[in-house]
């Protein structure tokens, strides 16, 4: 039974790294980042150990069940919560980074405006956004300054 | 060993639970509570590996599909508050 003490520890370990991550990160996508990949094989980590100790279907059974609901589960939520994230607070821009959703976002939201008015826009992102929007009315694509879309 | 996992889960709730009373965003703290769930459950798992018995397992199938649907609902809560 030390193969599975042993991946009980690991798995523990690997919970500790991600609660590590999530506070020494700085910003709330790379806590997220941290979270997302860390924890979850921490915790399939810690359900194979149990499953090399329990013996029988049944404990098996629903070790197996909740590391597949872990695995199908965990990337829908990190998506929901950075697609939330991203719209509602926006990202930090600095030097060096590339915001290339922005123009696809922005797309959208003139698009839905029609049908929506009144649309909560992040105020972070709307400065930089309208500037983007002028230059994408020369070309026939929206945001045609992209060359890899 | 065991109580080397329970310590380990231990110090991560902490830290969890840290970042959950400091979290500047709301999504630090769905986070945060997202980490807990984890750190429950495994130490459910580690505690049923330890006694061999596997009572306490559908809590940990359940906690699984709980925190999905938490971290799913405040997700659409951000997004429609718009900030």
């Amino acid at each position: 039974m030390i193969a599975a003490q042993i991946l009980l520890v690991v798995g523990a370990a690997f919970t500790l790294v991600a609660a590590i991550g999530v506070n020494r990160f700085r910003g709330v996508l790379e806590r997220m980042h941290i979270m997302s990949k860390a924890s979850t094989f921490g915790f399939l980590l810690v359900l194979a150990g149990g499953i090399v100790a329990l013996d029988g279907s049944n404990p098996i059974t629903f070790l197996v069940l909740a590391g597949l609901l872990q695995l199908l589960t965990s990337p829908v939520s990190s998506n929901l919560m950075a697609r939330a994230t991203y719209r509602a607070e926006g990202i930090a821009t600095s030097v060096g980074v590339v915001d290339e959703l922005a123009a696809h976002v922005e797309a959208i939201e003139a698009a839905e405006a029609g049908h929506r008015p009144g649309g909560g826009a992040g105020e972070g992102r709307a400065a930089g956004a309208s500037a983007e929007g002028e230059r994408g009315q020369e070309g026939p694509v929206v945001g045609g300054d992209a060359p890899h879309r | 060993m065991i109580l080397a996992a329970h310590l380990l889960l231990l110090a991560a709730g902490a830290c969890f639970f840290a970042r959950l009373l400091r979290g500047p965003s709301l999504t630090d703290r769905v986070l945060s509570v997202d980490g807990l769930i984890v750190c429950g459950t495994s130490a459910l798992v580690v505690q049923a590996a330890d006694s061999g018995d596997g009572t306490y397992l559908p809590i940990v199938v359940v906690f699984t599909l709980v925190g999905f649907i938490g971290t799913a609902v405040v997700a659409r809560f951000i997004e429609g508050r718009g900030g």
